[in-house]
């Protein structure tokens, strides 16, 4: 009997250190029933983009609060890109401006979930679009 | 390029991939796996084990410090329990690794329980046969928290 799990991996890029909503994210994610790789604050875009290839996730989700979204996001999309591994879905959520949401859109991030975002209409997004390979 | 010549040449792409398909019992897998064998048992094997918080992935930041001051190359699987309840899991041993993350050298991958009781995952022999044909000079596998009789590791590692 083979099972696919969805892996989801919740990172903080950057040097903002307000961990609590992707903790959430991560307890919510868990209880959905995905597999979510932790890995905390304070990553370069090049460490979650090697950690992403190296667990084989199916989402990455980043979370900014301190304002560096508009580097440090793209940023993480265009790594995976050079290393053959676009079909591994990037989204944000934090504290981001609307009038940023477009630019987000535009470097390849998927969806953003601002802060009033419910737990459920995040999980709902996963179910809906991401499909794991055969 | 086939699969088998990608993850001996390192891929790790490749190589986290037939480990996902080995976690999710993929019938592709296996015979995948079979055709790496020959290019297995080259790799030394450490298990680490330990109650709740004692410091294994501590422990195993450490240790992946020390083999690569060496010039050895690593991997690492890390197993965290599956909840009972939901069938997800949370895996957050690579929280204490981070400074690796980087090292092309260090190839660090998290795995579920999935309802296995031994404290290690079904997939963890397999896992540790494709990271021998990656070639790593050692491979240390941490288990979950264990309590009283979780010891599947003594039957995997080398010490």
């Amino acid at each position: 009997m083979s099972e696919r799990k969805i892996r989801i991996m919740v990172a903080k890029p950057g040097l903002d250190g307000h961990d609590r909503g992707a903790r959430i994210l991560a307890r919510c994610f868990r209880d959905a029933g995905f597999e979510v790789i932790y890995t905390g604050c304070h990553q370069t875009p090049e460490q979650v983009a090697a950690t992403a290839i190296q667990e084989d996730v199916d989402l990455v989700g980043l979370s900014c609060l301190s304002g560096a979204h508009r580097v440090l996001f793209p940023r993480v999309v265009q790594l995976l890109r050079e290393k053959n591994a676009s079909d591994i879905t990037v989204i944000g959520g934090g504290i981001i401006p609307e009038q940023d949401f477009q630019m987000l859109y535009d470097a390849g991030i998927k969806a953003i979930f601002t802060p009033g975002a419910s737990l459920d209409s995040i999980v709902d997004w996963v179910r809906t679009n991401i499909h794991v390979r055969d | 390029m086939d699969i088998t010549k990608k993850i001996c040449a390192g891929d790790v792409r490749c190589a986290s991939r037939l480990i996902r398909d080995l976690e999710d019992k993929k019938p592709q897998a296996r015979p995948r796996i079979k055709k790496l064998f020959p290019y297995t048992g080259k790799s030394f094997i450490i298990g680490i084990t330990g109650s709740p918080g004692a410091g294994k992935s501590t422990l195993t930041n450490a240790l992946i410090g020390e083999f690569r001051k060496h010039r050895k190359t690593v991997g690492v699987l890390a197993v965290d329990p599956t909840s009972p309840f939901s069938g997800g899991a949370i895996l957050g041993d690579r929280v204490r690794m981070l400074r690796h993350a980087e090292d092309e050298d260090v190839f660090i991958r998290s795995l579920a329980t999935r309802g296995a009781l031994g404290g290690l995952s079904q997939a963890v022999g397999d896992a540790i046969h494709v990271m021998e044909a990656m070639g790593k000079d050692v491979i240390i596998v941490e288990t979950v928290g264990i309590g009283q009789q979780e010891l599947d590791i003594m039957h995997h590692a080398h010490n």
